[in-house]
């Protein structure tokens, strides 16, 4: 309003409403309905993160480089400490697992993560071995193609949702004794 | 095929066609304003509850949760009024529309005063904004408090020209008679008749009922839904998410007579005998409200929320020279018709 010519004002406000009588009666969105369709990653995705007890040497380089604190050590009945994550404040950066020197923590692709319950969303050593069961609710997958240059979204049906990938096989480099 | 003329009656007829249309029109233009919202700004908006009827059901559902709420009433609040006023807003902010015809023989009031019908509404429509700051008095909440005092600044930026729309409406057909007012505008509507005065009307209303740009009173960003803060359950449903809405079917049922054409180009005969031509007329000025309430929530899709000193400076600068501009045009056209 202020320093503004009338004359612009008042285009301004019917230019506006003009863009929005445009988009309301031919919208451009860039929904994908999640729960009905669940977009295709292609495996680039940061998931829940596993772990192999056998490689873990304990020193507590994860623990200590977790930006929100999420690691702590558990210890185990061999007189060892394993880390446990708390996927309540894990914000799925993967610092741990860059930053683990055995590779005993290994990433997924295992992203669809709920619970029912705040303690469900502790995740102790011996928990984080084996990897959380995902319910196959939406067999729907789409692939997002974004068309920056015209402004669209077009989503081009990817096929059904498989079953998930097996687990990547350990690294050979040499195991720690445990 | 004798009915009981209780039956016939078109008080009755006109109480039922407004009460009912007037909720039906309230489901879908909350729907609609959140559609068009979404639509506008690249989202979905209510899909999840009845996704065939594009989330259409899903101010029902709003509803069922909000009346199953727990009722909570803050310790410091002034209790009976905290109770007593949502109900008298939502009344207050129906009561208008039952006092204007929705056809030449629909209608609650019946001829003597009905008269003075459309003056009457204005006047409790005024009234209905007075009881907003009496809710954020009642709430005791510094939010509310500031939301209630926005609001009273707002009454004075829009009562005016609002007023001197209409009476420059009234100035133009040398009436206040509902009938007569729409009986004068069956080859050039209102708005035709006087441009600047509709605007007027416009930026008015979207004042008076809180719509965009103008939500200042109960912007969330500012004062946290102002003097609605604190409310919850039944009393939310009352005030923020229904009665605005109400009072905003109201306005444009005036509107709609005023400055549209009421049941312009249907002329119905006698109540009795020609029941459909009066529904068809009630349904058309229904419509052209519908079409009105329409715009002012499209208004949320596009507009941003303007300052409340910019208001003010808008209203009493550009709008009250709008509004006697429009009183021009009408004492012009009152001396040459």
């Amino acid at each position: 309003m202020a320093g503004q010519k009338v004359g612009e004002a008042i285009r301004a406000v019917l230019e506006v409403i003009g863009i929005g009588l445009k988009y309301t009666i031919k919208p451009e969105r860039l929904t994908v309905y999640y729960p009905y369709e669940v977009p295709d990653y292609m495996g680039r995705v940061r998931g829940w993160i596993g772990l192999w007890t056998e490689r873990c040497t304990s020193c507590m380089i994860c623990a200590r480089i977790c930006p929100t604190n999420a690691i702590k050590m558990y210890m185990e009945k061999n007189g060892r400490r394993y880390p446990g994550i708390d996927y309540g404040r894990c914000i799925m950066c993967h610092y741990c697992i860059d930053a683990c020197p055995t590779y005993a923590l290994y990433p997924t692709d295992i992203r669809d993560l709920a619970f029912y319950r705040h303690e469900d969303m502790m995740y102790t050593p011996d928990i984080m071995r084996k990897p959380p069961q995902v319910p196959k609710l939406v067999p729907k997958v789409v692939k997002v193609v974004h068309e920056y240059s015209k402004g669209k979204v077009v989503k081009v049906a990817a096929g059904e949702l498989g079953e998930p990938k097996p687990l990547p096989p350990a690294p050979s480099v040499p195991v720690v004794e445990s | 095929m004798d009915l009981p003329s209780w039956l016939l009656s078109p008080k009755l007829w006109d109480f039922l066609v407004d009460a009912v249309i007037s909720m039906v029109i309230l489901l879908t233009i909350v729907w609609a304003e959140r559609k068009i919202a979404a639509r506008v700004q690249m989202r979905v908006g209510p899909y999840h509850i009845s996704p065939k009827l594009g989330g259409y059901l899903q101010l029902i559902a709003d509803a069922i949760r909000f009346v199953m709420q727990e009722v909570i009433i803050p310790v410091d609040a002034n209790a009976v009024l905290f109770v007593a006023l949502p109900p008298l807003f939502v009344t207050l902010a129906l009561l208008p529309s039952f006092l204007v015809p929705l056809s030449p023989y629909l209608a609650v009031l019946s001829r003597p005063a009905l008269h003075y019908g459309l003056v009457m509404a204005l006047a409790l429509l005024f009234y209905l904004f007075i009881i907003v700051v009496g809710i954020g008095w009642a709430v005791n909440n510094r939010f509310a408090y500031i939301g209630a005092a926005r609001e009273a600044l707002m009454i004075t930026a829009y009562e005016i020209p609002l007023l001197s729309a209409f009476a420059a409406m009234f100035l133009t057909y040398r009436t206040i008679d509902p009938i007569e007012i729409v009986s004068k505008q069956t080859y050039i509507v209102g708005a035709i008749y006087n441009p600047l005065a509709f605007i007027v009307y416009i930026i008015g209303v979207a004042m008076a009922t809180s719509r965009f740009p103008f939500e200042i009173a109960d912007y969330e960003g500012d004062v946290a839904t102002g003097p609605y803060s604190d409310f919850s359950s039944i009393f939310l449903a009352l005030t923020y998410a229904g009665g605005i809405y109400i009072a905003l079917f109201s306005y444009s049922l005036l509107g709609a007579l005023v400055f549209l054409g009421g049941w312009a180009p249907i002329s119905p005969g006698p109540w009795p005998a020609d029941v459909i031509g009066n529904f068809a007329a009630a349904l058309w000025v229904l419509l052209k409200a519908f079409i009105l309430m329409l715009f002012f929530v499209f208004l949320r899709a596009v507009m941003p929320v303007a300052r409340l000193d910019h208001t003010l400076s808008f209203s009493w600068k550009w709008v009250l020279a709008l509004a006697l501009g429009a009183t021009a045009i009408s004492t012009v056209e009152y001396l040459l018709l």
